[in-house]
């Protein structure tokens, strides 16, 4: 099965209750729990609901990143309903930018063909005014992305919002409505969610150097493992491991087995 | 894809904004304060930027030109260079850039004529003759041309400027513009490796044919034509590859019209090199880097490479006009 490595960040279970059914979360029971998660473990997918505001999002996002495995093609997701000034009920965007108060934080360039792209003001109380055109109004996004950038690239930020409401239609039906509108775009929404974990396919996963098979011949102090462990992975670039586990076997102390990989390391020429 | 171009409010409504978003069907465009929001913050992934790079319309304020490092030189005295380009379309797997910058975006700084301006202080002040402004040393001056429309400005300004040398450094086919008279004082030299490396380690540079074909074009217009082997790069069967290069190139160029030739060895800053050894941990290239003496990380390879440059360029131009950008040990 391949892992999706996705990380929800959603207000309310009315709006999270698409994508639990979506990729078959299920309920991540612990004892004392700050927020409620939902997990599939099989795709690495978690999520959780933060509830209103952008307090209870930040923390929320901290909640999520210290309980689920951290892995470097993790795409950070907030998914929520906003207001508007001019745009239709139900209309769904991929938001580029997110302004609270003075200050604007930024997503990924890489995925924009799917969704329609957006921008977000985003606002501690319930915004009615709307008083910008071709905006969103939300309360979540801007605690949730200033939380995020703390330990995720831009690249791996995704943020979609559907209109709940707009200056001629206040949010009546708020549950029956979100249901309809996040299910009518679902389709969509996955289409973009696989494009942001296809470009996160790209991303290099650590070189895990084969230190330990050195370990298990010679202990090592704190300085010889940062010269080995480098010195390890560079020769693992260009030499099999049994190579490694001969050379290891064959030197008598640290200082022989340095300076055979050094050797090594420097009789070889790059191929092209 | 789509292209997103972020927008400095100040300049959403000058000519040459419009004129560039003209060139992308359906951009993505954000309006920004200030391009240092959006270019070059911590958390950016260089590597998957690159798939599709957005772009950064600015404008700058201070420091248009700036002096080149000490050694660096073709010739001349005093040495400056701008970067009206902060970034490049290339993909080139040792590129320093993608060590210096967390954002492999492209920032285009609009205000042309401001470089300009302050290059003609240089004048000015009189120093102006001893002097080559190098261009291409944060982007490729030539690679975004056909968006950017970048060396028709130059083209008409160093016209006036006949006495400062510019060097437009490219690796780019796109040589149109100059498809006309030459001024006696812009070099445009060309970045070479062998085609062998330069298929596997340059991604998105065209062909050597297709690079020595535009190269003639430019030739028969009379320019001055740098030859740039820098990097210069050891690899196996290196010699023989860069021999056939050598030929073709200096086959190509007739001497009189190869202003100079510079060489030097793959090398970095250690904060440079350790950015970029992080960003590909399979790769073969930098595997023998070391630190040197003077805080440079580079492979060990400087005498071998410049007693090869050295037999071969010697025979075929004159020495003055043989740089070499090797750091001493």
């Amino acid at each position: 099965m391949n892992k999706k490595n996705l990380r929800f960040v959603v207000a309310l279970h009315i709006e999270a209750k698409s994508i639990i059914s979506l990729y078959n979360l299920k309920k991540y029971k612990i004892r004392k729990k700050n927020f409620e998660l939902y997990q599939n473990l099989g795709l690495n997918i978690w999520l959780v609901i933060s509830g209103v505001g952008n307090i209870n999002a930040s923390e929320a996002t901290k909640y999520l990143y210290q309980r689920s495995p951290i892995n470097k093609k993790n795409i950070w997701i907030n998914l929520g309903m906003a207001g508007s000034n001019n745009y239709n009920l139900g209309e769904t965007f991929n938001i580029k930018k997110v302004t609270y108060k003075t200050k604007s934080y930024y997503t990924s360039t890489l995925v924009n063909n799917i969704i329609s792209p957006g921008e977000i003001i985003s606002v501690d109380k319930v915004e009615k005014e709307f008083s910008k055109q071709n905006v969103l109004y939300e309360m979540e996004a801007y605690g949730f992305i200033k939380e995020v950038e703390k330990f995720c690239d831009r690249e791996q930020i995704c943020i979609i919002k559907l209109i709940s409401d707009n200056k001629k239609n206040a949010p009546t039906n708020f549950i029956k409505n979100t249901k309809f509108y996040i299910n009518y775009n679902l389709e969509n929404i996955e289409k973009l969610i696989d494009a942001h974990v296809k470009i996160a396919s790209n991303i290099n996963e650590n070189n895990n150097s084969n230190l330990y098979l050195i370990q298990r011949k010679f202990n090592l102090t704190f300085s010889y493992r940062i010269i080995l462990n480098d010195l390890v992975l560079n020769y693992q670039k260009i030499y099999p491991k049994n190579l490694l586990e001969k050379i290891i076997d064959e030197s008598k102390d640290i200082k022989e087995l340095i300076n055979t990989l050094k050797n090594k390391i420097k009789i070889y020429t790059l191929r092209v | 894809m789509r292209k997103v171009i972020y927008i400095e409010k100040d300049i959403k409504d000058l000519p040459r904004t419009k004129y560039i978003l003209k060139k992308f069907k359906n951009p993505i465009i954000i309006l920004i304060d200030r391009y240092s929001e959006v270019f070059n913050k911590k958390n950016q992934n260089f590597r998957l930027q690159k798939i599709n790079p957005a772009i950064i319309l600015a404008k700058k304020y201070k420091n248009f030109i700036l002096e080149t490092p000490k050694s660096y030189t073709i010739g001349k005295k005093n040495n400056y260079y701008f970067s009206y380009m902060y970034n490049c379309l290339f993909d080139c797997r040792y590129c320093f850039l993608q060590g210096m910058y967390n954002s492999s975006n492209f920032v285009i700084f609009i205000n042309y004529e401001d470089f300009f301006k302050e290059i003609s202080f240089l004048k000015k002040k009189n120093i102006g003759k001893n002097t080559t402004i190098f261009s291409g040393y944060d982007c490729d001056s030539l690679a975004y041309d056909n968006i950017t429309n970048f060396s028709n400005s130059v083209l008409k300004y160093f016209e006036n400027f006949n006495d400062i040398e510019l060097e437009i450094r490219t690796k780019s086919t796109y040589l149109k513009p100059f498809y006309r008279r030459s001024l006696k004082n812009i070099v445009l030299a060309f970045s070479f490796t062998p085609e062998r490396f330069s298929t596997k380690y340059e991604l998105g540079v065209a062909s050597l044919k297709k690079r020595v074909d535009a190269l003639k074009k430019v030739v028969n217009f009379g320019w001055n034509i740098g030859i740039r082997f820098d990097p210069f790069v050891i690899y196996e069967g290196w010699e023989v590859d860069y021999e056939r290069l050598f030929k073709i190139l200096f086959s190509t160029v007739p001497r009189e019209q190869i202003h100079s030739v510079t060489y030097g060895n793959i090398r970095y800053p250690k904060k440079i090199f350790n950015n970029i050894k992080k960003m590909y941990t399979n790769e073969k290239l930098f595997l023998k880097f070391e630190k040197n003496k003077k805080n440079i990380y580079d492979e060990n390879n400087g005498e071998l490479i410049d007693n090869f440059c050295k037999n071969y360029l010697f025979t075929q131009i004159d020495q003055s006009k043989v740089f070499c950008n090797i750091h001493e040990k």
